[in-house]
């Protein structure tokens, strides 16, 4: 068609000239667009002289990408004069194609077409900066100008004398979360920056984002990552490739907006696919906030009140055995068209079963996929598969819990507990799970000997839940029986799980996919939505080589909390019935340069390098910070209170490229943090965010479009570059690559800085930035090597760079070597179709292990754990978790019906704690939010907060931001925020760095429903107060019906700014409201919806 | 064969991301502020959670009788021949906004500032439309190339047929976009029920 004109043609003419193109390309005309024409009036009168003449196309054309951590991983084309960037437009120089082929335009979203409002603002960073002494932290006006050498002198003198105070403790130096952008060079700055840190830094588990998903993804369903060419499915739980929803009938988006947050680019486009291609396809959007997402392809929008999702599954779960085994528990229904269970396993691995099941079949399935599904009071060698817990429990060492470790004793089992105090024929007893559940809290937390209900002794009916969630008892049966008739993909995102009982959900979901026997097989699997190739470059893992400064001793990165001497044992591998060194869940080993990993270790594509559970959950970075040393948590974490060596204070901190306050727990508690009196701060960043100001020193970066990477979308395998387009605005703000060396340098470890660990072992000398990002295209072709694929090899980084982007779907084509690579994997498939292991080659990150016989699951007893022993060992291994403190309302302080629990800390000799109540339990339960809310308002009120506290604070990803980066955008700001009078408005551009980071009168958007306008006198463009118990903030009214009945929305990643005696946040940044409580079990981020609020009109437009 | 382009919208797939208003204020450099050529305007109905959402983008649509071309007293606006766009030409504009007050669609833009008060509007990416240098693939306006959802196309009605689009039976009025009889933008629609 004449519009794309001929394709053909253009080619040819397109490669002609690109061939004489270098990436300073001539000058672009484009003036004859009107040639010939003029202009006329309606009359038909031709006048010439009122043309004006199209404006002129000038400068160079570069492609490249500056995402971050958005979850895209687009293209972007710029024209350039000068170093300037003149206009931004998206993947446009060739035809967009089908995305189920590699071949769809990778097409940005506002925030990457904004980039110009961003890189020139005045307001940039751009020459390091020092806080003298007697000027308060926060006092932007009196900074003083720094050399880059002085300052780097003046922090390493400081590093070193607190290191050497305190004997190296590596909590003396801690490095807050924050991924800068993703070029991921902030990883390679931190490298630079602990250079003198002989044991490192206290080791980070978990990123902030999916703490609850990850970890029980750890223990409950972790699949052995399978050879190079394999899914991502290290550290995340991942669903089948996101091609794969065209071979499923159904798609639950659970918790997912991939409309605004790009969850993968071009994930809605694989939707719009799988509809076109079958009209019987059906989607169901799962989520309290009606999303652009549930509006645009939702068939069905359940909307479950925030917090009680884990009501939901418990009652689906219910529904389906109570189609099995009637209300009574024991009467097994031979009808094929009403027993669900019937149904979900009449076809497994492609073979339909030509009669009826049996019970006995249908229980094998379910035991042969799951532990702990049903009762196993005395469990076999033969009920696990995992060679070392076969081992342990053939030798029956009282030591180990006996005959007991890992049994499922009766009572206990998952099932159990769905069906309360009714027992299920399959289990030995009724659930033994209290009514209520305490809270493991310091005596002076106000939720010391408080309970809410767990819900122990009680049938988890659609009729019991329908009061929790607000959904139809009809309509949770009927997504029950979609999940044992269809072919189903649940797809999740992650607010979901941020609150404190968010494991819960997330252990749940698996066991819920699990039953219904959606997983392992072609349309049906649950997870986050991924792509095809781990190893293609530019996934987080690919892009963190390991350099050899990184490699202290043999190992990487940081001593592991058990390390740590005689500073406190903060975790106690001793607490668990599996050695740590074995192919186990809890294996502490971590990825050294010189040796093969084992293939119990996880990576951590974040870190490149595996992880370990003996690390510090990163929510807890601040409590770690203020009470390192001191034998306290504020949050009663083992991790942090078991040091009680006063060496082990933290006295430098780094925040590289992280709004640690904005992003933190509690904004309040992050800012008292970090203006410690005997710390210094180090913050590096492209503006003054709030966190900036708090700094000692802060050194100004590049920002992406300014220096060199590779990436690409989440969980996807299209490579795009990250090249410098545009100038820096001063020749003294540096790339973190070269901030790192340069600290290197001073700590006499440059060459060690600079040489990276290639996979073959070889050692590669990188000098700078590009030479990195280059070093990270090699490796991926030298894993490519032995494929032989012209399509891949011939593309070189030069290639990469003048075309900007690389798509592995499309260049992996037919070739018949990558075969298994042009179909998406399918999730759990060897789990599925050989649970308890054949040979299969693992891959471990530095190659693969052939050969090697594991189970494909790796978790304890190789199945996917319903009751997960492990997981309360882990709790154990650094906290008490025997209740002493609280009863159920009769008073008793020990489990229902004589129930007993085991774990290797109190195992069944201890006949004396093995009873007793417990913090955390070995099934998923229902356990209200702390401060949440039921959909008949009986939620228990745990913290006696007044009536007026009545709406639950909720945040959530806007387009306008990614997390808190870019919120002082103008194009951004003008579509969502707000002047005093409600109308738009942004942050002038014009600004200086000392003007700070942000400005009253520019408010956030507040969302309230509708149905609240009356009762508060409120209208669009008011100016109202949120206040929870742990901060104030201020934004403007949108009365919509977008968001529920007594909820507040407010999008996450405004820059707070407190004023007033009152510290008011007028910034609008929502986790000024949050607790910073962390999860009950993982100790992970809760900043969701866990959190009551009042609201107060302030002023009226 | 007329060679008046058409914009068309496919209003099921749009879910309102702006990317088009902002790709659009990128490309022709209207500076932050009231001015912007492109609007999302979303009409909500209905009580949480039975809520439906109508997006629609309103912009200058080149009417094929464009009152503004008559209004403005220093006839500094004109209906192309060659794509049927209508182009301002700021240098004539003396910020009268005769224009504005006849056009229903606030087409004609206003930036508040002393800065720029000058009326600006879409050009239809006039300058895209023949770009044969850098731009082969998509010589269609910016908002067109912009969209992640693909719903907006752009051609004449030969050129949208062989896109599978019937401009003569396609939707003239959509939730949050009427079509002006008088006036006869060139915007066609997918409407959204």
């Amino acid at each position: 068609m004449s519009v794309f004109k001929d394709i053909n043609e253009k080619e040819v003419s397109r490669r002609s000239f690109l061939k004489g193109m270098s990436l300073v390309a001539g000058t672009a005309v484009a003036g004859t667009a009107v040639t010939g024409c003029g202009g006329f009036t309606k009359e038909g009168e031709f006048i010439d002289d009122r043309l004006p003449t199209p404006p002129e196309i000038k400068g160079e054309v570069l492609f490249g990408a500056t995402p971050h951590n958005c979850g895209g991983g687009c293209l972007s084309k710029y024209y350039v004069e000068n170093g300037v960037v003149k206009k931004i437009v998206t993947d446009e120089n060739r035809p967009d194609g089908d995305v189920l082929l590699g071949k769809a335009q990778l097409r940005s979203c506002i925030r990457c077409r904004s980039r110009k409002e961003w890189w020139y603002r005045k307001d940039r960073l751009t020459v390091p900066l020092k806080r003298p002494e007697g000027v308060a932290r926060g006092d932007i006006k009196n900074y003083v100008r720094i050399s880059w050498d002085k300052a780097i002198s003046e922090i390493v003198a400081k590093q070193t004398a607190a290191l050497e105070a305190s004997n190296h403790d590596p909590r003396t130096v801690v490095v807050t979360y924050g991924l800068g952008d993703r070029t991921f060079q902030t990883t390679y700055l931190k490298r630079g920056v602990t250079g003198n840190c002989k044991y490192g830094t206290i080791p980070f588990s978990q990123d902030l984002s999916f703490p609850q998903w990850m970890y029980t993804n750890w223990f409950v369903d972790y699949e052995v990552p399978l050879p190079s060419f394999s899914p991502l499915r290290f550290q995340y739980r991942t669903a089948n490739g996101r091609k794969d929803i065209v071979n499923s009938d159904h798609l639950i988006l659970w918790s997912i907006n991939p409309a605004e947050t790009r969850f993968g680019i071009n994930t809605c486009q694989y939707i719009d696919r799988a509809r076109e291609l079958n009209p019987n396809f059906k989607v169901t959007v799962i989520d309290p906030r009606y999303t652009l997402t549930a509006e645009t392809y939702g068939d069905d929008f359940i909307a479950p009140v925030a917090g009680t999702d884990a009501a939901l599954v418990q009652a689906m779960v219910y529904h389906i055995l109570q189609s099995a085994w009637g209300t009574t528990g024991n009467a097994w229904n031979t009808d094929e068209g009403t027993n669900l269970l019937m149904k979900a396993w009449k076809t497994v691995n492609g073979t339909t079963s030509p009669s009826a099941l049996t019970e006995t079949e249908v229980v094998g399935y379910i035991n042969k996929y799951m532990h702990g599904f049903f009762d196993k009071p005395t469990v076999t060698s033969a009920d696990v598969y995992t060679k070392d817990l076969r081992d342990i429990i053939g030798l029956a060492d009282p030591q180990q819990g006996g005959d007991k470790a890992y049994c499922v004793p009766a009572g206990a089992s998952f099932s159990a507990y769905v069906f309360g105090n009714v027992q299920l024929s399959k289990n030995a007893k009724a659930s033994i799970y209290p009514e209520t559940i305490g809270y493991n809290v310091n005596n002076d937390d106000p939720l010391y000997n408080k309970t809410v209900p767990c819900y122990g002794q009680v049938a988890k009916t659609p009729e019991w839940a329908e009061k929790i969630t607000g959904i139809k008892a009809s309509k949770i049966r009927e997504l029950a029986e979609i999940l044992c008739t269809k072919k189903v993909t649940t797809w999740h995102g992650a607010g979901v799980q941020r609150q404190t009982e968010g494991e819960q959900f997330c252990w749940a979901l698996p066991i819920l996919h699990t039953l219904t026997n959606q997983f392992g097989e072609k349309g049906k699997s649950y997870g986050f939505p991924m792509e095809l190739d781990a190893n293609v470059a530019g996934t987080s893992f690919s892009s963190n080589p390991i350099n050899k400064s990184y490699i202290r001793d043999g190992k990487a990165e940081s001593m592991p909390l058990t390390h740590m001497g005689t500073m406190g044992q903060l975790f106690n591998y001793t607490k668990f019935t599996l050695s740590e060194t074995l192919t186990n869940p809890m294996s502490e080993g971590i990825l050294g340069s010189t040796q093969m990993p084992m293939a119990g270790q996880r990576l951590v594509p974040m870190l490149g390098a595996s992880m370990t559970m003996a690390s510090l959950p990163v929510f807890l970075w601040a409590d770690a910070v203020i009470n390192s040393g001191t034998g306290k948590s504020r949050w009663n974490a083992g991790k942090i209170k078991n040091a009680t060596n006063t060496n082990a204070k933290t006295k430098i901190v780094y925040s590289l490229g992280g709004n640690s306050v904005t992003q933190a727990a509690n904004a309040h508690y992050a800012t008292e943090a970090l203006s410690q009196d005997d710390i210094t701060f180090i913050a590096c960043d492209i503006f003054m965010t709030p966190t900036v100001q708090l700094a000692d020193y802060i050194l100004p970066a590049k920002a992406a479009g300014e220096k060199w990477g590779i990436t690409d979308s989440w969980l996807s395998s299209e490579s795009v570059i990250m090249q410098p387009v545009s100038e820096p605005p001063s020749n003294e703000v540096l790339d973190e690559f070269e901030i790192g060396r340069r600290f290197a340098v001073a700590f006499g470890n440059e060459q060690g800085y600079k040489t990276v660990i290639s996979a073959d072992k070889s050692e590669v000398v990188v000098n700078n930035e590009e030479e990195y990002a280059e070093y990270i295209w090699k490796e991926f072709h030298k894993s490519h090597a032995p494929y032989q694929n012209a399509a891949v090899l011939n593309f070189t980084f030069e290639d990469f760079k003048r075309k900007g982007y690389f798509s592995a779907r499309e260049a992996y084509g037919n070739n018949p070597q990558l075969a298994g690579f042009t179909v998406d994997p399918i999730a759990r498939q060897h789990f599925k179709q050989d649970p308890e292991g054949s040979t299969v080659a693992a891959f471990t990150g530095m190659g693969a292990i052939p050969n090697m016989t594991v189970p494909p699951l790796m978790t304890a007893t190789g199945k996917v754990e319903a009751y997960c022993q492990a997981m309360v060992e882990e709790y154990e291994a650094s906290t008490d978790n025997i209740d002493n403190v609280t009863a159920d309302s009769g008073g008793s302080k020990v489990l229902v019906g004589g129930g007993a629990i085991y774990t290797k800390g109190t195992n069944s000799t201890d006949t004396t704690n093995n009873v007793k109540r417990r913090f955390v339990y070995p099934v998923p339960m229902f356990i209200p939010a702390i401060e949440g809310r039921y959909a008949d308002d009986t939620h228990p009120n745990p913290l006696n907060l007044g009536s007026e506290y009545k709406f639950i604070a909720q945040s959530f990803h806007e387009k306008s931001r990614v997390h808190s980066t870019l919120n002082n955008v103008a194009y951004l700001n003008e579509l969502y925020k707000k002047d005093k009078d409600g109308k738009s408005t942004f942050i002038s551009p014009d600004r200086s760095v000392t003007d700070g980071a942000w400005d009253e009168g520019i408010y956030e958007p507040v969302y309230i429903n509708q149905k609240h306008a009356e009762e508060y006198g409120l209208v669009t463009g008011d100016l109202v107060q949120v206040e929870s118990s742990y901060g104030k903030l201020q934004g403007s009214v949108i009365l919509t019906n977008r968001i529920a009945p007594f909820a507040v929305g407010i999008a996450s990643g405004s820059w707070n700014m407190f004023t007033g005696t009152d510290n008011i946040d007028v910034g609008g940044c929502v986790n000024t409201l949050y607790a910073g409580r962390p999860s009950r079990i993982g100790f992970g981020m809760t900043l969701g919806n866990d959190v009551r609020v009042k609201i107060s009109r302030v002023r009226k437009i | 064969m007329s060679k008046q382009k058409y914009f068309y919208f496919d209003q099921t797939l749009c879910f309102g991301c702006e990317a088009c208003v902002v790709a659009c204020k990128d490309w022709n450099d209207v500076k932050p502020g009231t001015a912007s050529y492109r609007r999302k305007v979303t009409t909500e109905n209905g009580d949480y959670p039975n809520v439906k959402i109508h997006n629609a983008l309103v912009s200058c649509y080149h009417c094929e009788e464009p009152l503004c071309v008559d209004v403005c007293p220093m006839m500094a606006i004109t209906k192309m021949e060659d794509t049927g766009a209508v182009i301002v030409n700021r240098e004539k504009c003396i910020s009268c906004k005769s224009c504005k007050g006849m056009c229903p669609y606030s087409a004609p833009q206003f930036d508040d500032s002393i800065v720029d008060p000058k009326m600006q509007k879409c050009t239809m990416c006039w300058d895209r439309l023949n770009d044969d240098t850098w731009n082969i693939y998509q010589q269609v306006p910016v908002c067109v190339a912009s969209c992640v959802q693909r719903a907006i196309k752009f051609g004449t009605k030969e050129e949208l047929k062989e896109e599978g689009i019937d401009i003569d039976s396609a939707e003239k009025s959509i939730v949050g976009y009427e079509y002006d009889a008088k006036l006869k933008p060139s915007v066609r629609f997918k409407r959204k029920i």
